[in-house]
């Protein structure tokens, strides 16, 4: 295993900039996430370093290995791709031992090694199928298979849960949190789910239009968006946003005020986690607004909220606190003042 | 009476009827006469012989050899078009520029009629005043590409320049209609040129492998203008194929019974063939 450095690494498709001058270093044994929203750059920074698209400026180096022109098979990584691209015409056993037998590794090697893959993976039985007798997940594991028999520096991962459905999401989640943990594995992982990103994230890397955003550890950047972008982004349901104005330590917005740090001045925007927007007696009420719906989720609840002026906002709330809140009743709400998200009014930089 | 049939099967009569006229009456009616001696100068002899004509046939060294030539023709010549094709198809795929140009330029031999191809080759390789034999000369080689030994070779060549290039396009077509994943896995995977090609190419290609060589193989049984254009069947029996020999039987001599009987020899080993490939193909794709 190895660490990846990726300095200013670039690439242009004729007039468009997939990847802008990115910066990154994927830790030696940890996962790594790129998360982003469609079309922002993941799938071609992935593939920038797998060595499958040329660059278009930068290095990227393994280890202390500069491979930026190097091509995939000297790089030493290993790729789970998104349709998990596994060869039609060979068995999941023969799929397994290709990249064995492409670096002449001995047959009784190569099975040794795709027999320990196979049991890691739960998939020992399947092995003499062909993948059209496989289903997604099935296939799923055989390339991750694919990718573990062969002990590379690294191993990347492009959206490889998203083509399953939700229960077996999760469950592979959780399978190549152990995965990693037993083999020690460096990995950088893409995809444009946030609460996969999350879970699976040693260290975070928020990316919009080709360029990072954010970069840090999950608890990092979902406690301090360093923009308007990544705040809402990260976290479902999606940060509530108030337009307003800070001035000598108060925040101010049309039927509303909170105190915010004294440095904060002029116009800027309030983020609200919709957990920290809650029902209220009407003395320590923040704002008032109207219950439109309510979703409930079992130990809580979505509250869609419509203030006054037309403003939407969303309240994640305790089942137990539910029963305060009537919908088409227009009820009190506290914001918790211990973590508000104060944005410059472009909402590019967080003041607070 | 018509009113009994369902709607369907109504809507097939138009079909049917030109089908029996143009397919299924000269088909059985030339079954029919190779039961016959049938003989266009002698009709008010015609009798019914049975399986005479084909037990004949077996005793016919002409029409033997005739088998032979054909099966060493289209072998050759397939098994040339193909190495040949699929080396050609994966230069072009993987050429850069002036891609559209190339590839009308090399498919061009294609759009030539066969009989105008045999006659070109007929004066390109004459002995006497062609110009390939008169280049080679000046380098002291004396080659007779219409000799006994070379002649059906020089068939071969033929077929291979006018056809190649559909075999070219056939196996372009399907590189370029490969899925491009595989191809990335091996690359990450490690795999050589050579093993990707052998492990990932090759069989992902084969289905259309199979039907340009099925394709190309039917055509090539047909061969009949480069014989009729160049040699004739000759020297001596050199290149006398089943189609020359069912032309000159029937049309030449007039013999029609016994030219029928020598083309459904030729179609029941040639369905045999295509049966056979087919069911491989089929049962390797399930
Ligand atoms: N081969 C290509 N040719 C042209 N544009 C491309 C190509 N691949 C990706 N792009 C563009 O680059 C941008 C980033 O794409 P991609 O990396 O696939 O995004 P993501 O994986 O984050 O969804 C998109 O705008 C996409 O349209
Ligand atoms: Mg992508």
């Amino acid at each position: 295993m190895a660490e990846i450095r990726v300095e200013a690494l670039r690439k242009r498709f004729g007039e468009v900039t997939a990847v802008d001058d990115i910066d990154l270093v994927i830790a030696d044994g940890g996962i790594t996430v790129l998360v982003g929203p469609s079309g922002c750059g993941k799938t071609t920074t992935l593939r920038m370093i797998a060595g499958l698209e040329d660059v278009t400026g930068g290095r990227i180096l393994i280890g202390e290995r500069d491979v930026t022109s190097a091509e995939p098979k000297d790089r030493d990584l290993a790729m789970v791709f998104q349709n998990y691209a596994l060869y039609p015409h060979m068995t999941a056993f023969q799929n397994m031992a290709f990249a064995l037998k492409a670096r002449d590794t001995p047959h009784d090697e190569i099975r040794d090694r795709v027999m320990h893959a196979a049991e890691l993976l739960g998939i020992t039985d399947l092995l003499e199928r062909r993948p059209k007798a496989l289903s997604g997940g099935q296939q799923q594991r055989v390339a991750i298979g694919r990718a573990i028999v062969r002990q590379p520096a690294a191993f990347l991962f492009d959206e490889p849960l998203s083509n399953l459905d939700a229960k077996l999401r999760v469950e592979m989640r959780t399978e190549i949190l152990k995965l990693q943990k037993e083999l020690n594995a460096t990995i950088l992982y893409v995809t444009h789910d946030q609460e996969e990103a999350m879970t699976l994230a040693d260290e975070m890397v928020v990316m919009r239009a080709g360029a990072i955003a954010q970069q840090g550890p999950p608890r990092v950047v979902y406690a301090e968006p360093a923009s308007e972008f990544v705040g809402g982004f990260v976290g479902s349901p999606p940060m509530n946003v108030i337009a307003g104005e800070a001035s000598g330590g108060v925040f101010r917005a049309e039927g509303l005020e909170v105190p915010v740090p004294l440095t904060a001045a002029g116009p800027a925007r309030l983020g609200v986690r919709p957990e920290h927007l809650r029902p209220s007696g009407p003395g320590e009420a923040t704002l008032t607004a109207d219950v439109e719906v309510i979703e409930f989720l079992g130990s809580s609840g979505i509250v869609s909220l419509r203030r006054g002026n037309g403003d939407s906002l969303k309240a994640l709330v305790p089942a137990d606190a539910l029963e305060s809140v009537l919908p088409g009743a227009a009820c009190p709400f506290r914001i918790d003042p211990g973590h508000l998200h104060l944005f410059s009014a472009d909402g590019s930089a967080r003041l607070h | 009476m018509l009113r009994r049939i369902p709607i369907g099967y109504r809507f097939l009569t138009p079909l049917a009827v030109v089908f029996a006229a143009v397919f299924a009456y000269p088909f059985v009616y030339s079954l029919w006469l190779s039961l016959t001696n049938y003989t266009i100068t002698r009709r008010n002899e015609t009798r019914f012989v049975g399986i005479d004509q084909y037990t004949g046939l077996l005793d016919n060294d002409t029409y033997r050899q005739a088998l032979v030539n054909t099966f060493v023709f289209v072998l050759l010549a397939v098994s040339l078009e193909l190495l040949l094709g699929l080396a050609l198809a994966l230069c072009l795929q993987r050429q850069r520029w002036a891609r559209n140009v190339t590839r009308a330029f090399l498919l061009a031999p294609m759009f030539v009629t066969p009989i105008a191809v045999g006659l070109m080759f007929r004066f390109l390789l004459n002995q006497q005043i062609g110009v390939i034999p008169e280049i080679l000369g000046t380098f002291g080689l004396e080659i007779d590409f219409f000799g006994p030994d070379l002649a059906l070779f020089s068939m071969v060549a033929i077929d291979v320049w006018q056809w190649t290039p559909f075999m070219v396009l056939l196996l372009l077509a399907g590189l370029e209609s490969l899925p491009k994943q595989p191809f990335e896995a091996a690359r990450v995977d490690g795999a050589s040129r050579w093993l990707t090609f052998r492990s990932v190419t090759l069989p992902l290609l084969k289905p259309v492998i199979v039907v340009a060589v099925l394709l190309r193989a039917l055509d090539a049984f047909k061969v009949f203008e480069y014989v009729f254009a160049i040699t004739r069947g000759g020297p001596g029996t050199a290149t006398e194929t089943i189609q020359y020999q069912v032309y000159r039987t029937g049309i030449g001599f007039f013999r029609l019974g016994e030219a029928a009987a020598m083309a459904f020899v030729l179609v029941a080993v040639v369905l045999t063939i295509v049966v056979v490939l087919f069911r491989r193909l089929m049962r390797e794709a399930t």
